[in-house]
């Protein structure tokens, strides 16, 4: 008769070795570090978006706070930026005019005794000048053109000298641009 | 799974606050700045300057004021006026051609016939630059040496006031060139009485107030 192996569940359990014990105890120690490193982070990561989320709300409630106010200056802004849009007109208006009074001044200053004006136009960057005068005054005048060269004015031109036959003085025209 | 899925999850929302509240916080510094730079301007000093730009630029064609105050600009300077000559421009009620204008600088031009000396032309001239309402002196042309008679063509500036067109996201602090703008202007000699002088208030052009509406020439 053959021989049977039984195999008997009240056997008492085989000693478990060592190292082996050490090995589990290891997983053991690793899964709770791991578990807590997952529970700490997810906590912290709860617990940022819990602040942001409250900083969001108070931002928010601030932004409306600060809204409500400047609705009520509302009135006090159209008025400044009114008052603004003004005054760059005004900025354009003067920025572009200009000042006939110096011209004019250097102008009589610079004029020689012998001449006698009939008539000084002063427009847009020139003056038109139209006179009478001896010789030496004319030229007097025309000097004072050539040796004040880029004083007040850009450019002047005698544009015109003419004398009748019997008068002794001349009549001129002087061009001065500024 | 389920944990790497919360996590992710919450990841992304911090990220979105994080945003979400760097938004807020330039957002509130900008109301901020813009309130206080607000209240940094009093009730009164905001009238007075009001009033300044109103006198220098008027809101409508006053023939009233180019008249009186090329008069008083000649006799403060000791001439003798022998003649002003103005066209205010078509009198009108077409409202939409004054809206679509509105933007614009108007201008009235006067000529003015003066006499009196070479040296209280020239102050004339200068004080041209230095009065409001604001003028430019276009041409002048001098006769009759010594006593000398005098023709200027002088325009006088308009302009309506524009409500509604202005962007609220302009900064309101005024800028150095807006500043050294209002400076100059409040120096200026106040010149003339009109329909509209001493205003303190900006009113917003309006044909049925306004006495006339002049249109351009």
């Amino acid at each position: 008769m053959a021989k049977i192996k039984a195999i008997s569940f009240l056997e008492e359990a085989r000693p478990i070795q060592a190292s082996e014990k050490q090995k589990i105890a290891k997983i053991r120690k690793n899964s709770i570090s791991l578990l807590l490193i997952c529970v700490l982070l997810l906590a912290s990561v709860f617990g940022l978006s819990l602040f942001l989320n409250n900083q969001n709300k108070s931002l928010l409630a601030e932004k409306n706070r600060l809204d409500q106010n400047l609705l009520q200056l509302e009135d006090k802004i159209s008025l400044v930026l009114i008052l603004k849009e003004r005054l760059g007109k005004i900025f354009k208006i003067i920025d572009k005019r200009q000042d006939f009074a110096d011209p004019l001044d250097n102008f009589f200053a610079s004029l020689p005794s012998g001449i006698q004006l009939d008539s000084v136009i002063v427009e847009t960057n020139k003056v038109k000048v139209r006179g009478i005068g001896d010789i030496m005054s004319i030229s007097q005048l025309a000097q004072n053109y050539t040796d004040k060269k880029g004083d007040w004015f850009q450019k002047a031109t005698l544009t015109s000298l003419d004398k009748e036959k019997e008068a002794l003085d001349f009549n001129f025209g002087l061009l001065i641009e500024f | 799974m389920l944990t790497f899925s919360l996590f992710t999850t919450q990841i992304k929302k911090i990220a979105g606050l994080r945003q979400s509240n760097k938004v807020q916080e330039e957002e509130i510094g900008k109301l901020k700045q813009r309130i206080s730079q607000i209240e940094s301007f009093s009730d009164d000093q905001i009238n007075e300057r009001i009033s300044d730009t109103l006198s220098a630029l008027p809101r409508i064609k006053d023939p009233t004021l180019a008249f009186s105050a090329t008069k008083v600009l000649a006799f403060e300077s000791g001439l003798l006026v022998e003649e002003i000559a103005f066209s205010p421009g078509k009198i009108t009620k077409e409202i939409s051609e004054m809206t679509s204008r509105s933007a614009n600088i108007n201008e009235m031009l006067v000529t003015l016939r003066v006499q009196g000396s070479q040296g209280d032309i020239l102050k004339m001239v200068r004080q041209i630059n230095q009065s409001q309402p604001l003028m430019e002196l276009k041409s002048i042309e001098l006769k009759s040496f010594p006593d000398v008679a005098a023709e200027l063509d002088i325009n006088i500036y308009f302009s309506p006031v524009i409500v509604g067109e202005i962007s609220m996201k302009t900064n309101v602090l005024p800028t150095s060139e807006e500043e050294s703008t209002y400076k100059k202007i409040a120096d200026f000699r106040k010149l003339g009485s009109g329909v509209v002088v001493g205003e303190s208030k900006f009113t917003p052009g309006d044909s049925t107030r306004d006495p006339f509406i002049y249109g351009e020439e």
